[in-house]
């Protein structure tokens, strides 16, 4: 038993290892580097200051941070609203159609990331043939822009994300026993209130592992609104990169960061805190009774 | 089907004569033990009784008395606040069966509820739903493969083979007199004999000659002309072993043999009796086992003998019945 306990430890010791010297040592600097002074030629320099985190105090970054949370938030939802059904129908699938399906939600990422956003900005191009083909079909006017803007980035991080939602739903869905299902349309409820009432709770972890997994890097997004954001699309995300590579400011960029990761951080610890309070109480309130 | 989740290919389901073959299995008054219990793992013991009601949309006054009701009918009330992980599966059991009756469904439908308990649990919660059935007197449909658990609780039986029913009766027409060889096949033990009708006797009586049995007198409630073709069914329990040939009756058969095997069960013994090409399973009950004279022993001759009432006679049976009559293995290896 100890000895298993130790072998346990020895084999996560490497992943361990990489993250905290990968990971979280270069996020720690990057809290150092907010309270550093720049200098004029993009790097850091010495003594402390709080003249980066008074920087991002400008109100400008208040638009910004309000359009990276939104646009995160409705990318997030409209993923898990996408990718339920989806995970759903790829778990309730004959085990030869699952693994179709399965490599066709993987098929994506055999192509660069890169790659795929510029091919979104040729489909929406004003004379793409995509373009062309909304405005035949009479969906869009002539005149309508649909590359440059946040509808743009929306659309092309629903695209990015989506996977990345069908895999932790549609692993919570295959372990789930759609028995359960049966016995609930047998009580009485409807189609839809049986998926809600039972299926969703019973999947409830992949729900919160594909809401994290997209909605944390949805929120450090940078490439997609810097390629088809334009002006009007711009994240928190790009807004730091030109904070590094426009005005080689890297304190600015740094106190930026840290203010995302916090933001981010934060509200988890405060989620995962009230979630263990309630179950220890839960457990307690099953003892008293 | 009646729960509503296979459609029939072909014919209609009634419940008190209304056709419920088109409705989706929500609007059916029918509710389903599963076999898995299918309990909802996300909530508790008492918000899974409640689910019907509350889906129904009744007061939360009705579904709280309602749920106390079932909760003190099923013994859960310790239970209540637990979710289905935290109990055992007899109490699982209890859940599912108050989840489904506080419906008041017309009909509860039990698919082989009972198999996922061991032996002790089983018998205790055959009696346990008997209990309930009598208090609550809601129709069960009881599915089971267990001959023991489907005498023990109905009141009729339907014996299905391969989706058709071959007999409908209270379990002692059932066992007393099976309408086909597959019916006394699966409901308890017996041995296959077969013959031909020779001759009719008075009386509802017949000779029947079965290969290497000299003759026979049956019971003839059938009225199976003489010259057709018959599976004698002897239950083993009716046959009796007599060290000497028992003295002759019209009515009494005495058939020669010797014994092949001796199984001690304590309730009984067990003896496999070769007679001619046949083995024969017989049940003898012991009520003075160590006062008795010698016990019966391996390789001795002895009769057979049985009341012309006690045997049945059926059309031939099949070759698909005899896995059901279980033969044990004559040699080791056979039939593996």
């Amino acid at each position: 038993m100890k000895a298993g306990r130790r072998g346990e430890w020895l084999l996560t010791l490497p992943s361990f290892g990489w993250l905290l010297v990968f990971f979280l040592v270069p996020t720690l600097i990057v809290f150092a580097f907010a309270f550093k002074p720049s200098d004029p030629f993009g790097g850091v320099g010495a003594g402390w200051t709080t003249q980066a985190l008074v920087g991002i105090a400008d109100p400008q970054y208040a638009a910004i941070l309000w359009r990276t949370v939104w646009l995160s938030l409705l990318t997030t939802a409209l993923c898990l609203v996408l990718a339920t059904p989806a995970g759903y129908a790829i778990a309730r699938a004959e085990p030869r159609a699952r693994a179709r399906l399965l490599l066709l939600v993987i098929v994506p990422f055999w192509t660069s990331f890169l790659i795929r956003i510029f091919a979104w900005k040729v489909l929406l191009h004003p004379e793409g043939t995509f373009k062309h083909a909304l405005v035949e079909l009479g969906l869009v006017p002539e005149q309508a822009t649909l590359l440059y803007t946040p509808g743009a980035v929306l659309l092309v991080m629903v695209y990015t994300f989506l996977p990345f939602a069908v895999l932790p739903i549609y692993a919570a869905a295959e372990k789930f026993d759609f028995q359960l299902l049966e016995a609930a349309r047998d009580l009485g409820a409807g189609r839809l209130r049986a998926f809600v009432e039972v299926f969703l709770p019973g999947i409830r972890r992949g729900l919160l592992t594909a809401f994290l997994v997209v909605f944390i890097p949805a929120l450090g997004s940078y490439v997609i609104p810097d390629l088809v954001g334009g002006p009007g699309g711009e994240m928190l995300g790009n807004k730091i990169a030109q904070r590094v590579f426009v005005d080689r400011n890297l304190p600015h960029a740094s106190a930026l960061s840290a203010f995302l990761i916090l933001a981010v951080l934060l509200p988890l610890a405060a989620v995962l805190a009230l979630q263990a309070q309630r179950r220890r109480s839960g457990v307690s309130g099953e003892e008293g009774a | 089907m009646l729960a509503g989740f296979e459609t029939p290919d072909t014919g209609c389901i009634r419940v008190d004569g209304q056709d419920i073959t088109a409705l989706p299995p929500n609007q059916r008054k029918v509710n389903t033990i599963f076999q898995s219990y299918a309990l909802f793992p996300h909530l508790t013991v008492r918000e899974n009784i409640a689910f019907g009601p509350r889906v129904a949309g009744w007061p939360k006054a009705r579904i709280d008395a309602e749920v106390a009701r079932m909760l003190a009918l099923t013994q859960l009330e310790d239970q209540a606040r637990k979710k289905p992980a935290q109990i055992s599966g007899g109490q699982k059991q209890r859940v599912a069966i108050a989840r489904a009756l506080i419906n008041k469904p017309d009909v509860l439908l039990l698919d082989e509820p009972l198999a996922a308990l061991d032996l002790k649990l089983r018998q205790r919660m055959l009696i346990e739903l008997d209990l309930i059935h009598d208090q609550v007197g809601i129709t069960f449909l009881y599915v089971t493969h267990d001959q023991g658990e489907a005498m023990s609780l109905s009141d009729r039986i339907a014996v299905m083979k391969q989706g058709r029913i071959e007999q409908v009766g209270s379990p002692a027409e059932i066992y007393e007199s099976p309408r086909t060889s597959f019916v006394a096949a699966f409901i308890g033990d017996t041995n296959f004999v077969e013959g031909r009708v020779t001759e009719i006797l008075e009386g509802d009586y017949c000779r029947l000659e079965p290969d290497g049995f000299p003759g026979i007198v049956c019971f003839n409630d059938k009225q199976i002309a003489a010259g057709r073709s018959v599976s004698l069914s002897l239950r083993p329990e009716k046959l009796r072993i007599w060290r000497e040939r028992p003295q002759a009756d019209r009515l009494h058969n005495a058939v020669a043999g010797r014994i092949e095997d001796v199984i001690y069960l304590g309730t009984h013994t067990k003896y496999w009796v070769r007679v001619a090409q046949h083995r024969i399973a017989v049940f003898e009950q012991h009520n003075r086992f160590l006062l008795d004279e010698t016990p019966l022993r391996w390789e001795q001759d002895v009769w057979i003998c049985w009341h012309a009432d006690d045997a049945f006679m059926l059309e031939a049976y099949s070759e698909s019945d005899e896995t059901l009559t279980d033969r044990p293995p004559e040699r080791v290896g056979e039939g593996s």
